[in-house]
């Protein structure tokens, strides 16, 4: 499954945010084709509708809605609404396991 | 460049969330002040804020102040935007003054870098710690409770045990030149 990871340096979350992803796919059962990504510069966070760092694009889709308010600069973290419903640099790793399972789904 | 412990705090004078303006001289003898720079779009500022608001509800009827500053360049984080931060601190309840910088240079004055990034000063106004609130982001993952401790410490007129933390979160954003 083709998973692009997308972040910038600057928030302090790509590291981790990576690891959760590796450990999603083992979750899912399903072997990533990883490319990782930093987006540096504004104009290429429009192109590529990066939301903020970490952003994760499976199969070509966002694995999360785009954040409204927010503007597609580089140097932006990312953030997501957990499943308990506060706010946080990281996806719950069973939303990111959902995503990998649904894609491979799609792909069968 | 930070501050550096020791250090005695820049003065401000900042229009609040509330219509007011908070400034350093105006926050009568209180044992400690807290100034923390923070915002309303980063996830780690988001994750922290009820602490900040508990921290401020905990230890206000002990002599301890806490001023939130937003000092992030709303041309490009409109969600950082001073309405909005009006709309935030309602949403949320905030118990302490929610302070604008638009100019930065508060901010500059600090050397903050990261939201959300706290500042504490004793009595004399003289910094006694520097960096993140506790130890994690999530609020169930925390083991150390930093600023607390430093509260703890300063109010029992000790020096807190642990005066410096990376602070963790987003970047300051900082108005672009040109």
């Amino acid at each position: 499954m083709a998973v692009r990871y997308l972040f910038n340096r600057t928030c302090p979350s790509h590291e981790a945010g990576l690891e959760l992803l590796l450990r999603a796919g083992r979750a899912a059962g399903v072997a990533i084709d990883l490319e990782v990504y930093e987006v540096t510069a504004d104009e290429e966070a429009e192109r590529l509708r990066f939301a903020g760092s970490p952003t994760y694009l499976v199969a070509g889709r966002d694995i999360a809605a785009l954040p409204q308010d927010v503007p597609f600069a580089a140097e932006s973290c990312r953030a997501y609404r957990l499943q308990d419903g506060r706010i946080g640099p990281l996806p719950d790793i069973d939303d990111l396991v959902a995503a990998l399972a649904a894609a491979e789904e799609e792909t069968a | 460049m930070s501050l550096a412990i020791g250090d005695t705090a820049p003065p401000f004078s900042l229009p609040t969330t509330e219509g007011a303006t908070v400034s350093l001289d105006g926050l009568d003898g209180p044992a400690a002040v807290a100034v923390v720079f923070t915002c309303n779009h980063c996830p780690y500022a988001q994750a922290w804020e009820d602490r900040i608001n508990e921290v401020a509800r905990d230890y206000g009827g002990r002599g301890v102040r806490l001023v939130a500053i937003n000092a992030n360049d709303a041309t490009t984080h409109p969600a950082d935007s001073f309405d909005a931060m009006v709309r935030r601190a309602r949403e949320k309840g905030y118990v302490f003054p929610y302070a604008h910088d638009e100019s930065q240079a508060v901010a500059r004055a600090y050397g903050a870098e990261r939201t959300p990034e706290v500042f504490l000063f004793d009595g004399d106004r003289r910094l006694v710690y520097h960096g993140a609130v506790d130890d994690s982001a999530d609020p169930g993952a925390v083991k150390v409770r930093y600023v607390r401790d430093a509260l703890d410490a300063v109010l029992a007129g000790q020096a807190p045990s642990r005066a410096e933390t990376a602070p963790v979160g987003c970047t300051v954003k900082w108005r672009r030149s040109g």
